[in-house]
């Protein structure tokens, strides 16, 4: 599979966080669309299909857990939904239950990100 | 049972008051007639023996108090009379229990010369009681301190059971003028205190008064009865009223009973006594009862007067114990009633029954002294019970209020203490919600820095860096290190002490335009339309006032907005108008406004804090805020206070 070929969906309110992904991951060539809300990643999922779904957890329009119930709603199946969080009492048990496959904590290292979507899905 | 006993001496004082009659006791003892009573021993031939053998004193007996007795042969009897004043006197002999049919009077003067002798034949039966019954009676008159001597002679087969009425109608007038006055009096005492009680009870509510108005019912129909029944041997009442004289007497000891149970109140504080009035009354009622199948005049009659007696007795000593215990003054005057009237009592007993005090109207009339007295005392004890009540109603409504205000003053202190309380609660949970939305904002803009930090590393580490990317990433990490630094800027505001600025006079068209400044820094299109005034003085510590008005803007107006200040020359306040230009502003503003602690969560999370600042710093300054407006067209404004507006 081409990285070009992999479209991945960031979502975050945060638009900085949101910004530093993006250019990260266009610069390892993959094709990359930015999502500042919960729900405004389900209405785009409606239309489009992702592989691989970064997510933060804490929005106010929508949080994460709402994005990864409407994608078991939607009955979606991407490669891989990592989730990404600051501040939470959950735990990583309770986002893989849920149906995420990964789980990181703020500040992201994006070089392990970028590795595990290659090692994943590029070059299983 | 005071009342029971009042009305009988009552009757009898009435009938001896106005008709000065005497029996035979008495007869020696008369202030108006002096005499003595012989009976011989054996029959006499005739009158001549008769004087000889009184003269003798031979066969002769003196009498000091005659007995019914039957005699089956003929007898003799001797009254002597004295006239101790110098009016007429007039004396009736009757036989009211006698049974004979003829009695011979010899009418002798003082030196036992025979003046007049006549024969009685006529008689008058007595009615109901006993057919055979009559009554024989003479008129003997006695000229002023003139002395006589009356021999009589009974048939055989008579039954003596004389009654020697002596009176005197001069006298008798005189007393029945003087009683008339006196009777008018207590009849007037008594209406008129029948109908004080009679209202008292209505308006009091009093059952005691009830109690008492029965027992007068009681005792005027029992005056009512006897005094139509003088001496109880003229029987001229119906046979219906004799039957309910039993009736009477048992109302007047069980209201009598009722009342003192009422008045005393010993149903709660003198189990004792309470039971002894209990029994008596209880005892007035099986009486009662029980004599409607008792004969007139006979039994049931007399115990219940034993019955009142005795009530007068124990009454005397339950008010005398429970006023030595109690030292209650409603306890006293109940003592003082019963007092008068059983001194009166007595004293009427001891002169008219045992000749101890003088005999005259005063003594034979005592008894309405007496009574009248009691009443009037029992009236004003009524009056006095009831004041007593209110008074003890009053200081507990004044023991409730004084208590009541203790418990508003504990409620006020444990809520002030328990608001202090929520408030530190509040605070900390702002704080920490604060804290939290701090964190918040700063872990991400550091995350940013942290992964544009780590593209710089990957973009220089790559043989051919693309500079214009370098730079890009750079730059954003300059704008997210700004924003952070903004924030921990504004996190220094709120740690100022608010009593180090010192309060000055200042324009407040100036301090909001600093505010404006500020808020424009922030992106927001605010303007201050000044109206009516160029200047406003206001005494204020500036930079709090400053903080706070960027503060509400920030959280509260929408990007674009006006601030208008307007001065009501109606009541001097000076107001700010906050508004969105007719635009709506977002309806959490409104509990932003009335309480800023409520606000933590949701759209302004992390304002809550600041905003509770801003309210306190209104608070200690006077300001107040109003919320104005529907919900299209929703506005704020701030009322500032007098004390804050330097007029120059």
């Amino acid at each position: 599979m081409n990285s070009k070929n992999l479209s991945i969906l960031v979502v975050d309110d945060n638009f900085d966080i949101c910004d530093v992904i993006k250019d990260w991951l266009e610069d390892e060539d993959f094709t990359v669309i930015t999502s500042s809300s919960g729900n405004k990643a389900i209405r785009l999922l409606q239309k489009e299909t992702f592989d691989v779904i970064i997510s933060d957890v804490k929005m106010s329009d929508g949080t994460g857990i709402d994005l990864l119930k409407g994608i078991k709603d939607l009955k979606l199946h991407p490669k891989m939904i990592i989730m990404m969080t600051g501040f939470s009492d959950l735990t990583e048990e309770y986002f893989l239950n849920l149906g995420a496959t990964h789980f990181y904590n703020k500040p992201l290292k994006l070089e392990e990100i970028t590795d595990l979507i290659k090692s994943t899905i590029l070059y299983p | 049972m005071i009342k029971i006993f009042l009305t009988m001496i009552l009757a009898i004082a009435s009938i001896k008051g106005f008709g000065q009659t005497f029996t035979i006791k008495d007869l020696n003892k008369s202030a108006v007639l002096s005499g003595e009573y012989f009976e011989f021993t054996k029959p006499q031939k005739n009158i001549s023996e008769a004087i000889s053998n009184y003269q003798n004193k031979t066969h002769i007996q003196k009498l000091s108090k005659l007995k019914r007795k039957y005699k089956k042969e003929a007898a003799w009897y001797v009254f002597t009379i004295k006239s101790s004043f110098d009016k007429k006197i007039e004396r009736v002999i009757q036989y009211p229990f006698g049974c004979t049919d003829e009695m011979e009077i010899f009418e002798v003067d003082s030196k036992l010369n025979l003046k007049k002798s006549y024969t009685r034949t006529h008689s008058t039966p007595l009615k109901k009681r006993n057919f055979r019954a009559r009554r024989l009676s003479v008129q003997i008159n006695v000229k002023p301190l003139e002395e006589k001597i009356i021999f009589a002679k009974l048939k055989s087969r008579h039954i003596v059971g004389m009654i020697f009425d002596i009176q005197n109608p001069q006298i008798a007038k005189d007393y029945e003028e003087k009683y008339k006055v006196i009777s008018l009096i207590y009849t007037g005492v008594f209406i008129g205190l029948f109908f004080y009680n009679f209202f008292y009870g209505l308006t009091s509510k009093d059952k005691t008064a009830f109690y008492y108005l029965g027992m007068l019912t009681s005792i005027s129909f029992l005056i009512l009865i006897v005094a139509d029944v003088p001496a109880y041997f003229n029987i001229t009442v119906s046979y219906f009223f004799h039957k309910s004289l039993s009736i009477h007497h048992a109302l007047m000891i069980i209201f009598s009973c009722l009342f003192a149970i009422s008045f005393l109140n010993t149903k709660n504080n003198f189990k004792k006594i309470h039971l002894s009035f209990v029994v008596m009354a209880s005892l007035a009622v099986i009486v009662a009862i029980l004599s409607i199948f008792d004969p007139l005049y006979s039994i049931s009659n007399q115990i219940l007067k034993n019955l009142m007696t005795l009530m007068l007795v124990v009454s005397i000593i339950n008010a005398g114990y429970i006023a030595f215990k109690t030292r209650q003054r409603p306890a006293i005057i109940y003592l003082l009633a019963i007092g008068a009237l059983f001194t009166s009592g007595l004293m009427y007993l001891l002169t008219w029954n045992y000749g101890l005090f003088e005999r005259s109207f005063f003594t034979a009339n005592i008894i309405l002294l007496g009574s009248a007295i009691e009443m009037i005392l029992f009236s004003i004890a009524l009056a006095d019970n009831f004041n007593l009540k209110i008074k003890n109603e009053l200081n507990k409504r004044l023991l409730a209020e004084n208590s009541l205000k203790d418990l508003n003053v504990d409620l006020e202190i444990k809520v002030k203490s328990k608001t202090k309380e929520l408030l530190s609660i509040k605070r900390r949970a702002a704080l920490g919600e604060m804290a939290v939305s701090v964190a918040h904002e700063i872990n991400s803009p550091l995350s940013a820095v942290f992964n544009n930090n780590q593209r710089i590393v990957k973009l220089l580490s790559k043989e051919n860096t693309e500079r214009e990317k370098l730079l890009r990433t750079s730059k954003k990490i300059e704008t997210l290190l700004e924003g952070i630094f903004d924030i921990t800027k504004n996190l220094q505001l709120y740690g100022d002490d608010f009593n180090k600025y010192e309060l000055k006079e200042y324009d407040l068209v100036q301090v909001l335009q600093k505010a404006i400044e500020k808020v424009k820094l922030l992106g927001k299109e605010v303007e201050l339309v000044n109206i009516s005034f160029d200047e406003f003085q206001v005494l204020c510590k500036e930079t709090p006032l400053v903080n706070s008005f960027v503060t509400l803007i920030k959280y509260l107006l929408l990007n674009s907005s006006d601030i208008i200040i307007n001065k009501k020359q109606a009541d001097s306040f000076i107001y700010i108008d906050f508004n969105s230009r007719g635009k709506k502003l977002p309806t959490w503003i409104k509990s932003y406004l009335s309480e800023s602690f409520s606000s933590q969560t949701g759209e302004v999370k992390g304002s809550g804090l600041e905003l509770s600042i801003v309210k306190d710093t209104f608070d200690s300054l006077g300001i107040e805020i109003e919320i104005g407006g529907e919900e299209d067209d929703f506005k704020f404004r701030l009322k500032l206070p007098n004390s804050m507006i330097v007029i120059k």
